[in-house]
């Protein structure tokens, strides 16, 4: 469990790290949410988001390439 | 001994009540197909089943019976669980899990005459009668998989539960009662929707999941109306205000020896969950694939219920999806809901009555969290909100229980789990005002406290699934409008 909650922590780290920003930054919500389909599981838990600000483009194509 | 029970169990009932678990907290009300409603545990009653347990979790609240063309199904993105605890730590050691899958069979019809002929798909849900044997009429197949999980929900062992007699692996769920029209014998028709499972360890339990009549009873509109009755009157004297609505229930019945370890003392709950990630589809397709969202990541927990009525109307508004979202072991962080309870003194504002003067409820606390002492608490025990039901108290057959259960001297029901006839509501509106406190802390708590709408076993099947078959959406509608 305790390498799930690692695993969970990085992942938002690489979020915010990849969008330039740090603690309290502001991450990109379509990697965030894409990522979050890509790891679909039945055994992790969720990546706790209430520190997390997520900034989503107008550009709904964004995540056409879900529905292919 | 026994005004210990009854003292204790009262303070464990301190729960203000009124619908047990209907659209009880913000978020829950926009996503009604994993809106639990009520849960149940008890020894099952059916003669020559006493050494079985049966669990219902009941979903998706308020179901008009005529609520066509889709009903209510439930949701196939979703995992509804049903936790038990069996060594009073607070984290589930069995838990079932219960995955629906829809199969459109996209029924068509050839339109027009010969020579300008299409096939169009139909719009309904059927397009003929329905039996148990006879499906082709049926546009929609409902179906459900299911699993034991031992140990942690999420990380635990699993294992896929099988029908004992056929070994196949999925169920078949009973479209709702559509009507007498497309469904003549709906009873029969469900009634072949009960199986038998072979669980893990060798033994066998049954299993049903469909549509029920919903088993609570309550003045639910004045209720909710600041309590617009007379709290003291006739406790028959106004009718169910939901006797129109079904719900979807999940129901089980598992021997005893597989639910216990060391202790005769079990606690249960039921949770549902949706992916964490969801995004809509802005051109869904009009293939029977219809992707109308992605969903993915973790689960993520968005329905909590154990015993009836705490998210109602014990948690304050602001921590009601906080609380759905919660697992029993961390229920320090409610304490304060319960320590102080804000149900009497609205009462006392209300009708005049005093409430209880005894603060902080630290008994109320303790009771509410660890089972009643010689009654259902465990052997070693963390505080925890969850349903407590000691296995080795005897079956009490139908038409003997109490409907005040404990406290009117049943020990077979609620607080020590809780069966369908359990009158939850009269129960808790008097334990609350302080019945079983001394009148020093509690001078109004000898009335005889009401939602003035009964409820009994008369009003449940003495079989398992145990509640009844669900209205029909027809031909009920005279009935419904002289309502």
């Amino acid at each position: 469990m305790k390498r799930i909650h690692i695993l969970a922590a990085s992942f938002v780290l690489l979020l915010a790290a990849a969008c330039g920003g740090g603690g309290g930054g502001t991450a990109s919500g379509v990697s965030f949410v894409k990522g979050q389909i890509a790891r679909t599981s039945e055994t992790t838990d969720p990546v706790q988001i209430n520190d997390l600000n997520l900034a989503f483009p107008d550009d709904t194509a964004q995540f056409d390439s879900l529905f292919q | 001994m026994i005004k210990t029970l009854l003292a204790g169990a009262a303070l464990c009932a301190c729960l203000p009540a009124f619908a047990s678990s209907h659209r009880e907290a913000p978020n829950i009300t926009k996503l009604p197909k994993v809106d639990a409603t009520d849960f149940y545990m008890f020894r099952s009653y059916e003669p020559g089943r006493e050494d079985f347990v049966t669990i219902v979790a009941n979903y998706l609240p308020l179901q008009a019976p005529y609520g066509g063309p889709n009903y209510f199904a439930l949701d196939p993105d979703a995992l509804y669980e049903i936790h038990v605890d069996n060594d009073g730590d607070a984290v589930e050691d069995v838990t079932f899990q219960f995955r629906f899958q829809n199969e459109l069979q996209d029924l068509a019809l050839d339109i027009g005459p010969v020579g300008n002929q299409k096939r169009v798909s139909v719009p309904l849900l059927n397009i003929g009668g329905i039996s148990a044997g006879a499906l082709d009429n049926l546009n929609v197949h409902e179906t459900y998989s299911v699993r034991c999980v031992f140990g942690d929900r999420r990380t635990g062992m699993p294992v896929t539960i099988a029908n004992s007699l056929t070994t196949e692996t999925t169920f078949a769920k009973p479209v709702d009662n559509i009507g007498t029209k497309s469904i003549a014998d709906y009873a029969a028709y469900a009634a072949a929707h009960v199986y038998s499972i072979a669980l893990p360890d060798g033994s066998t339990g049954r299993m049903f999941v469909g549509q029920r009549k919903d088993p609570f009873q309550v003045n639910l509109g004045e209720a909710f109306d600041l309590v617009n009755l007379n709290p003291v009157g006739d406790p028959a004297g106004k009718p169910n205000t939901i006797d129109d609505a079904n719900v979807t229930s999940i129901v089980l019945e598992l021997p005893i020896a597989f639910l216990v370890g060391n202790d005769p003392v079990i606690g249960g709950w039921t949770s549902a969950s949706i992916r964490q990630a969801r995004v809509a589809n802005p051109a869904p397709l009009s293939a029977v694939a219809n992707k109308v969202t992605v969903e993915g990541g973790a689960w993520v927990q968005v329905s909590r219920l154990s015993m009836p009525l705490v998210n109602e109307l014990v948690i304050g508004i602001k921590d009601k999806d906080r609380f759905n979202a919660s697992e029993p072991k961390d229920d320090a962080q409610f304490a304060d809901y319960v320590t102080h309870p804000t149900l009497p003194a609205l009462l006392e504002v209300l009708f005049g009555v005093t409430a209880p003067t005894q603060f902080p409820r630290s008994d109320l606390q303790a009771i509410f969290l660890t089972g009643v002492t010689g009654l259902n608490q465990p052997l070693t025990v963390q505080g925890a909100e969850m349903l407590r039901l000691n296995t080795s108290v005897a079956v009490v057959p139908s038409a003997m229980q109490n409907r005040l259960g404990v406290v009117g001297g049943d020990q077979a029901g609620y607080p020590n789990g809780r069966r369908p006839g359990d009158d939850v509501v009269d129960i808790s509106l008097r334990a609350v005002m302080g019945v079983l406190l001394d009148n020093s802390v509690a001078p109004s708590g000898q009335l005889p406290y009401t939602d003035q709408t009964i409820m009994d076993s008369s009003f449940i099947d003495t079989t398992f699934p145990y509640l009844r078959t669900p209205i029909g959406g027809s031909p009920n509608l005279e009935a419904l409008v002289a309502r």
